[in-house]
């Protein structure tokens, strides 16, 4: 019995000291939530910032700009929030979430992604109309998905859906491995899986872009290194490296 | 601290399932308080993430929320995909654990941990997998797609396919651990009085792991029922054909975060209700 009521409080203290323990220090990687659609850019990104500022580690969190964003407004350890589109960060700024500046460093634009050779000879949206296409979309909700469905309504084209992929990622892939046929993807998405797919040319028509913003989210833990890379992030320097990765930058 | 149903059952012994079985000893409350603390700290770690959805839950919107066709369909989708994976599950998987616990054959070890691979691997890189295996130019899903036209993929066999893949595991586990320690003297009995191998099957050995059998079952089904990875990898996403409820969820993760907790909440109460409507029935002793 008295040995038992030693463990007990050996235990408690444990598990009060660890707690006592965890607090931020400098060296300690600055933490950016990302859209998975920056997933290669922001890797890029990340060896050209570490070599200019060697005083700063970055590290990522990729997912859907909704699911971040949900993320830090539960409270999640983030220092600087990148989103594929505006609502998401609209969202977080209203409740200042978010520190001003909101800029925007970056435009995606959507295109067709078929199988390299583009074998079933597809030209234009109209052709997603086809029964003999497996065709599929972003969920409704993602802002790959969003953009999407507001372009196939402006053109009036009603699709037949295969699925509805959970991030702009998991339907290129399907389309680089030959289970879709065709999909509404970003440019930089066809960029980094080419060979294995290609793009099919849209309209040239501000419909089709989309922007990126970029904040410093209010309550970072390492406010100072998240400044660095913001500032970074909005570089000519880096402006280079995402237009290597097929997107372009606000001028 | 201490919960209230266990007090109550303590304090009329006569009328507690418990105490009838005289295999099963009952510790009174608070004995081995080590073991007890522990207990109670595992409990409390399960509890905290429902209760805390159960906290985040609009209850005053649910109704509308759930009337959404979407989530009527996820369900049916939901309902139909784990049962059925686990009616596969078992049909196939009782002769797999059958034969992993009666018989010796060449590559029986390699068997036994080809079937607990699922259980380790991530359930995405299982539908990657099944993607290439089954998917429309996968090892035999090209071959099936060219001389049929089928495509597997973005179909309910899709997720069926996928559920049982994930799923079947926990059956066969919990099946071959009961054939491992039954008492064989039964079958011996059984086959040396004339009865033939698989009336010995049937009738002797089948009946005496019911338990397990239920068990086993129960785990299949619930891991399906939960299944997201590779439902979500190999079958795609679809509302109304592929879209389960775990599916549902993620999805709406994204953009209705009432919605997503509303849909948790119908997966949770299904589960519940299935798993303690079998344990009161058949694991109580």
């Amino acid at each position: 019995m008295k040995r038992g009521k030693i463990y007990i409080l050996l235990v408690v203290f444990a598990v009060l000291s660890s707690a006592c323990t965890s607090s931020s220090s400098e060296d300690e990687p600055v933490l950016v939530f990302a859209a998975a659609s920056l997933t290669d850019a922001f890797a890029s990104l990340q060896e050209d910032f570490e070599l200019a500022h060697p005083e700063v580690r970055v590290e990522f969190n990729f997912a859907g700009s909704g699911l971040l964003r949900e993320q830090i407004s539960q409270g999640a350890p983030a220092d600087i929030f990148a989103s594929a589109d505006l609502g998401n960060m609209e969202t977080l700024s209203s409740v200042g979430l978010v520190v001003d500046p909101v800029q925007v460093f970056a435009l995606n634009r959507m295109a067709l992604a078929v199988s390299a050779g583009n074998p079933k000879a597809i030209t234009s949206l109209v052709d997603l109309e086809r029964d003999d296409l497996l065709v599929g979309l972003c969920t409704a909700g993602v802002p790959c998905g969003d953009l999407a469905r507001r372009l196939l309504v402006g053109a009036g084209i009603s699709p037949r859906l295969a699925t509805e992929e959970p991030n702009v990622r998991a339907l290129a892939n399907k389309i680089a491995l030959d289970e879709l046929d065709v999909g509404l993807v970003y440019v930089t998405d066809i960029v980094a899986l080419a060979p294995v797919i290609e793009g099919v040319e849209m309209p040239d028509d501000d419909n089709f872009t989309t922007p990126y913003p970029i904040a410093v989210v209010k309550d970072a833990p390492h406010r100072q290194g998240a400044e660095t890379f913001f500032d970074y992030v909005n570089s000519n320097r880096a402006a280079q490296i995402l237009e290597e990765h097929g997107f372009q930058t606000p001028k | 601290m201490r919960p209230r149903t266990d007090t109550s059952r303590n304090s009329k012994p006569g009328s507690s399932r418990w105490s009838r079985n005289p295999k099963r000893p009952i510790a009174p409350i608070g004995t081995v308080p080590l073991l007890w603390l522990f207990g109670l700290i595992a409990t409390l770690f399960f509890l905290l993430p429902f209760l805390a959805l159960l906290w985040q839950t609009p209850w005053s919107e649910l109704d509308t929320l759930l009337r959404r066709p979407m989530v009527a369909q996820a369900l049916r989708l939901s309902v139909i995909s784990s049962f059925a994976a686990a009616l596969i599950s078992t049909i196939f998987g009782v002769p797999l654990a059958w034969l992993l616990a009666r018989s010796v054959f060449p590559g029986r070890t390699l068997v036994r941990a080809l079937v607990t691979m699922p259980l380790v691997l991530p359930p995405v890189v299982g539908g990657v997998a099944l993607l290439f295996a089954f998917g429309r130019r996968g090892v035999v899903g090209e071959a099936l797609y060219e001389s049929t036209g089928v495509v597997l993929p973005y179909s309910i066999w899709a997720v069926i396919l996928a559920n049982v893949f994930v799923a079947m595991p926990f059956l066969v586990v919990t099946i071959e651990a009961a054939l491992a320690n039954m008492d064989g003297r039964l079958e011996l009995a059984a086959s040396t009085l004339g009865a033939s191998s698989w009336r010995v099957f049937w009738r002797v050995t089948l009946p005496s792991i019911v338990p397990s059998l239920v068990a086993g079952m129960a785990l299949a089904w619930a891991r399906a029922l939960g299944e997201f990875g590779a439902t979500i990898t190999f079958a795609g996403n679809l509302s109304g054909r592929t879209q389960t409820l775990p599916l549902a969820v993620f999805v709406a993760m994204e953009s209705d975060r009432d919605l997503a907790v509303a849909l948790s909440l119908i997966l949770m109460v299904i589960a519940l209700a299935v798993l303690v409507a079998l344990r009161g029935h058949w694991w109580a002793r």
